[in-house]
């Protein structure tokens, strides 16, 4: 478990920086894949359900990265999309390749489709953060007084 | 990029109401009214896109100073050359032993154990040296789709000789980072806000890179089941 989420981490990191991400945004970025990964992996042992979990994990990371957004000023993108790619179902899309080739093809459409699932669990989850932390901050900012 | 040219547009005192502004992948479409009369512009962008977040964050940044008039529009638009001049902030090595690390962790969270590390991260690095050379030359499509075929061959070579017992996590930790992440967030970002176009045509972006690593993963697996 603690090498998974130092894996996390490292990952992120080196993601992040084929994407040219700048400097000060780096550490933020591995936070959001360790929280991405842990909260995937305690709702994993939780539901058993693998798309559930990578909605809750991909909701999670995606929030945290609207607030290191806002704090640090920068694109929402580029916390959320580095911070996701553990969730990624890698695994998945490998095995439904692999059906194929093997002439399996009930295997790798249910594979395939599980794929999809996931996919568009994860991209909801991003969607869905950017709704729910907009609505946070216009209230947010309604209720404190402002600044001058 | 809309909402960047709104705040341009109101740094420079113009209503928002006044500035339309249109962006696809290919094309920007901006039209200006002015006391003055219309003004309508529009470019098209060609050449290789290349993803450079740290540019993206400057140029917001920038925009956001120009709105709140904290620099006039000649230091705008020297800051604006200075970043188009900018080298990348991650040199060549910088970023292949980032493509090195970020294969090798990846291929341990897919199922690897102690050595597969070097063997997906070595996977890795080539794949990133492969598509940095060819996407000079060749459409990008073409540059995943070689990288990610270089990637999957060493991938299933290396496990078909040292009988790893996950094959996979390998192959897998090699081609993820040459996902279109970042074009399948924004195009379902797109999506959702109502930029129907953008967004299919970001989506039809990455969906065809998706389907191009598909395709190199499915040949490299084809050809070790049939040497096996």
């Amino acid at each position: 478990m603690i090498t998974m989420t130092l894996l996390s981490i490292l990952a992120t990191i080196s993601f992040s920086i084929l994407y040219q991400v700048p400097k000060k945004a780096i550490i933020p970025i591995g936070v959001v894949g360790m929280v991405a990964w842990l909260s995937y992996s305690i709702s994993l042992q939780f539901s058993h359900n693998v798309v559930l979990a990578s909605f809750i994990g991909s909701l999670i990371a995606s929030l945290l990265s609207e607030a290191f957004a806002r704090f640090i000023h920068m694109p929402v993108v580029l916390f959320a999309v580095p911070g996701i790619v553990v969730l990624l179902p890698g695994l998945l899309a490998y095995s439904a390749m692999k059906a194929f080739v093997s002439h399996q093809y009930m295997t790798g459409i249910s594979m395939a489709t599980q794929t999809a699932l996931v996919a568009g669990a994860l991209a909801s989850g991003i969607a869905m953060s950017g709704i729910v932390a907009k609505a946070i901050w216009r209230k947010y900012r309604v209720s404190t007084p402002p600044v001058r | 990029m809309e909402r960047t040219i709104r705040h341009l547009a109101s740094g420079a005192g113009i209503e928002p109401q006044s500035v339309q502004s249109f962006v696809t992948p290919t094309g920007i479409f901006i039209s200006m009214t002015t006391p003055t009369g219309t003004t309508t512009k529009l470019q098209r962008i060609v050449g290789p896109a290349s993803l450079n977040l740290a540019k993206v964050s400057a140029i917001n940044d920038l925009s956001r100073r120009f709105e709140r008039n904290a620099c006039t529009l000649s230091e705008a638009l020297h800051e604006l050359d200075r970043i188009e001049q900018a080298p990348l902030l991650y040199g060549y090595w910088v970023r292949v032993i980032a493509a090195f690390l970020s294969s090798g962790s990846f291929t341990l969270f897919f199922g690897g154990t102690g050595w597969d590390f070097l063997f997906g991260g070595i996977a890795g690095l080539l794949a990133e040296i492969v598509l940095e050379w060819l996407i000079r030359y060749v459409p990008s499509l073409l540059a995943v789709l070689m990288a990610a075929l270089v990637a999957s061959f060493i991938g299933a070579g290396i496990s078909g000789f040292l009988h790893v017992p996950m094959q996979g996590s390998i192959i897998i930790g090699s081609v993820i980072p040459l996902l279109p992440g970042m074009a399948l967030t924004n195009s379902i970002r797109d999506l959702l806000a109502g930029d129907l176009l953008s967004g299919v045509a970001r989506g039809a972006e990455a969906f065809l890179v998706t389907g191009s690593i598909a395709v190199a993963v499915a040949l490299a697996l084809d050809l070790s089941i049939y040497f096996h």
